[in-house]
């Protein structure tokens, strides 16, 4: 019944708006926090949700859901801050620090929650208009 | 025109189909509000509803086989979906949110309204019989 496959597409957003959320909250965590490698001290690198519409039914393409995968950069980048006193600063004086953008992290959060909000809303409305084709004859 | 239960809740059936089919399209543009290149899909649901009540006045089973009312059937229980091409966005994304939160709320208005109509329908058949 096409109600139930609207809840699964909602469940789908959630799941990819919470994996959101997580990779947000985790790059804010370690936004200055080297990984210790091959006997050297990298920086952390950033993680993001990559999302890509990902159709359910067969018998059209075009209504679907989300299909979200967290994304790791492999080249080890960061940005060097002028920071002498760091216990990692180079010769130079500039410490590699993690290459994270604290406000576009907090603003991509906000964007997750939103988003998962108005899909809150609308799997409560699914949710009554199951139950009233339920109570039909009654 | 003699009355035929099976005909009936027909046109109801669809309608709801119908409605049901369009708040599957309105989550799958929710859900999909922020990802890239995503175009937002949209049916058109005059034409939709046009289909259904001309194919609830005219066919009539005594006048076509089974077989063809079959086909015809099935032929109709996709409305054709089309996308919204033109972008508003950077990033390629189409939908209108604000749009489809009132689209959102007016389908499942008129959902429960299909739905009223239906048990009103219900009522007055079993009033009929128990007369």
């Amino acid at each position: 019944m096409s109600l139930y496959t609207t809840l699964n597409i909602v469940s789908s957003a959630m799941n990819a708006q919470t994996k959101k959320i997580n990779t947000c909250a985790e790059n804010l965590a370690n936004s200055e926090t080297f990984i210790y490698e091959n006997g050297k001290y990298l920086p952390y690198q950033a993680k993001k949700v990559v999302m890509q519409f990902n159709c359910f039914d067969k018998r059209n393409k075009l209504i679907g859901g989300i299909k979200s995968k967290v994304v790791e950069s492999k080249e080890k980048k960061g940005k060097l801050i002028y920071n002498p006193d760091h216990i990692f600063a180079s010769k130079d004086g500039f410490v590699n620090y993690p290459n994270i953008d604290v406000i576009s992290e907090n603003i991509n959060a906000m964007e997750a929650v939103r988003s998962y909000e108005s899909n809150i809303s609308l799997l409560n409305t699914i949710k009554y208009m199951i139950l009233q084709t339920l109570s039909i004859g009654k | 025109m003699p009355f035929n239960i099976n005909e009936e809740f027909k046109i109801n059936k669809d309608m709801l189909n119908l409605r049901s089919f369009q708040e599957e399209i309105i989550a799958s543009n929710i859900a999909n509000a922020g990802t890239k290149n995503y175009k937002a899909r949209k049916i058109n649901f005059q034409k939709e509803m046009k289909n259904i009540i001309d194919r609830n006045s005219k066919s009539n089973n005594i006048h076509i086989n089974e077989k063809f009312n079959l086909e015809k059937s099935k032929y109709y229980s996709i409305p054709h979906v089309y996308t919204v091409k033109k972008a508003n966005s950077i990033n390629g994304n189409t939908v209108n949110m604000d749009e489809e939160r009132i689209n959102l709320i007016k389908n499942s208005l008129k959902y429960q309204e299909e739905i009223i109509l239906l048990n009103n329908k219900i009522k007055n058949i079993l009033l009929v019989l128990q007369e």
